[in-house]
């Protein structure tokens, strides 16, 4: 039967549909890291571990300023608080790129893209914005140089190291600049390493989280807010899975003071975790948006969140 | 007795299945790129969920379930990318594109919906039995029966 024999050929060709030797290091990668994931007890600790294994290879230096931003503030708090203060504007802000890389070196490659902040009113602020941005964008640059080092004279496709810096625009009304900066880094796996720059433009400002409202009571209101965000989404998605009901402990159960956020286009406050903080590494980077009703009563600020 | 599903089990037939799991998200992906990143997707599932699989004799048609799904979220998630035997590059991402290795089998399950792509996958690359395949899509077995037959004869409408 024709009908017969095309599907035996089919099946053929399928059979013949080459399987890439990277698979194998790829799998006993995941295997190995979730093994070492599920071994650490203590969920906390079990962050901090994987953390550190993303941070290897940065410098010191690097390290440094990295996890000041990421920790939860946006940008340090020495940061924050060194930012003069000038009274209103307006005015349109433009992101440039003020510096590219590509790098090609065998198999790896780096693209990274470094923002430069024009048009916000306030110089000062936007001269120290732009320095934090360019030196992290140089760091970023400087540590893919020093990985691709490890990688010289190693042989096969699985040698390869992948850098992504870029840059997005969230936000920019009259009220509120929003920026992020995205650093992937590929090795195997992707890791994501994210950091907000949010402004408030009428106080000319950059903004952490905990001033944006008027009492602590912000942090559970929030973090009760997302549990039942992933329940539902759970519950639509049989494949997800967050850290909420975990038997083996060590459960997402709040946000941190200064948590990772952002405010969207639309007025909203957004809450960003990274990898690994609220589940396991495949479900990557998550975001809610937090519903204005939810925390009206306890916004400093009413015009920055609408 | 049902064997208690150990996390080493799961591990032990995701090694000896790989090949299988690679291709199938192939068939969805039609790259190499995306159909890695899919592999890589389940297996993080896989292994944080396992432990809602109940039988051992399950866990074949739930990671077949699994990655069907992934592929297909993959697919839908990158949608803004048209496949041509082009390269196209965006800003920020040098995407290796694979040409067609095997253009007959791709062309002529190119018309197929989701369901269907899998409906012969399953069946004829991957030999499932019916009851598996049916598992595996979430039908009952007369309606996977009924939909196979539709679908080859679609297949050898078009060959004709």
């Amino acid at each position: 039967m024709v009908e017969k024999r095309k599907l035996e050929e089919w099946k053929k060709q399928y059979e013949q549909i080459e399987v890439p030797k990277e698979l194998d290091k790829m799998l006993t990668d995941i295997i190995t890291k979730e093994e070492q994931v599920m071994v650490l007890k203590d969920k906390k600790e079990r962050k901090r571990e994987i953390m550190k294994k993303v941070m290897k290879g940065f410098t010191g230096a690097a390290v440094a300023v990295c996890m000041i931003v990421t920790v939860g503030v946006n940008v340090s708090p020495v940061f924050a608080q060194s930012i003069a203060e000038i009274p209103g504007m307006e005015g349109l802000v433009k992101v440039l790129t003020l510096k590219q890389y590509d790098v090609e070196k065998d198999k790896s490659e780096a693209h990274i893209s470094i923002p430069e902040i024009k048009g916000l009113e306030n110089k000062e602020l936007q001269k120290t914005l732009n320095e934090e941005l360019a030196k992290e964008g140089e760091a970023s640059y400087e540590h893919f140089l020093e990985e691709i080092k490890d990688y010289e004279g190693v042989e096969g496709e699985t040698a390869r190291l992948a850098m992504n810096v870029d840059y997005e625009v969230l936000a920019d009304n009259e009220d509120v600049f929003a920026l992020r900066v995205n650093q992937t880094e590929i090795v195997a796996s992707a890791n994501v390493e994210t950091k907000f720059y949010v402004v408030d433009k009428k106080a000319d400002k950059i903004i952490t989280l905990p001033e944006l409202f008027t009492s602590d009571g912000y942090i559970k209101v929030i973090s009760e807010n997302i549990i039942s965000q992933m329940k539902k989404q759970m519950e639509e998605d049989e494949s997800l899975v967050y850290w909420i009901d975990d038997e083996m402990g060590g459960n997402f159960t709040s946000i941190a003071k200064d948590q990772a956020f952002y405010i969207n286009k639309d007025g909203k406050l957004v809450i960003s975790f990274n990898k690994y903080e609220v589940g396991p590494g495949c479900i990557g980077q998550r975001e809610f948006v937090i519903p204005t009703e939810v925390i009206k009563d306890l916004l400093a600020n009413k015009t920055i969140i609408r | 007795m049902n064997k208690q599903i150990t996390r080493q089990v799961v591990i032990d037939y995701i090694l000896q299945n790989k090949a299988s799991l690679y291709r199938v998200a192939y068939m969805y992906t039609k790259n190499k790129e995306d159909a890695l990143d899919v592999v890589q997707d389940t297996v993080c599932k896989v292994l944080s969920t396992y432990h809602t699989v109940t039988e051992e004799t399950a866990i074949k048609t739930w990671i077949y379930k699994v990655v069907i799904h992934t592929a297909i979220d993959t697919i839908r998630k990158r949608s803004k990318y048209i496949y041509t035997d082009e390269i196209e590059t965006t800003d920020n991402e040098k995407i290796r594109r694979d040409r067609y290795q095997n253009v007959d089998l791709h062309e002529a399950l190119r018309q197929l919906d989701d369901q269907e792509r899998a409906l012969v996958t399953l069946r004829y690359f991957e030999d499932l039995k019916i009851q598996e395949v049916a598992k595996v899509l979430d039908l009952n077995i007369n309606t996977t029966k009924t939909k196979l037959y539709k679908t080859l004869k679609k297949l050898k409408i078009e060959m004709e």
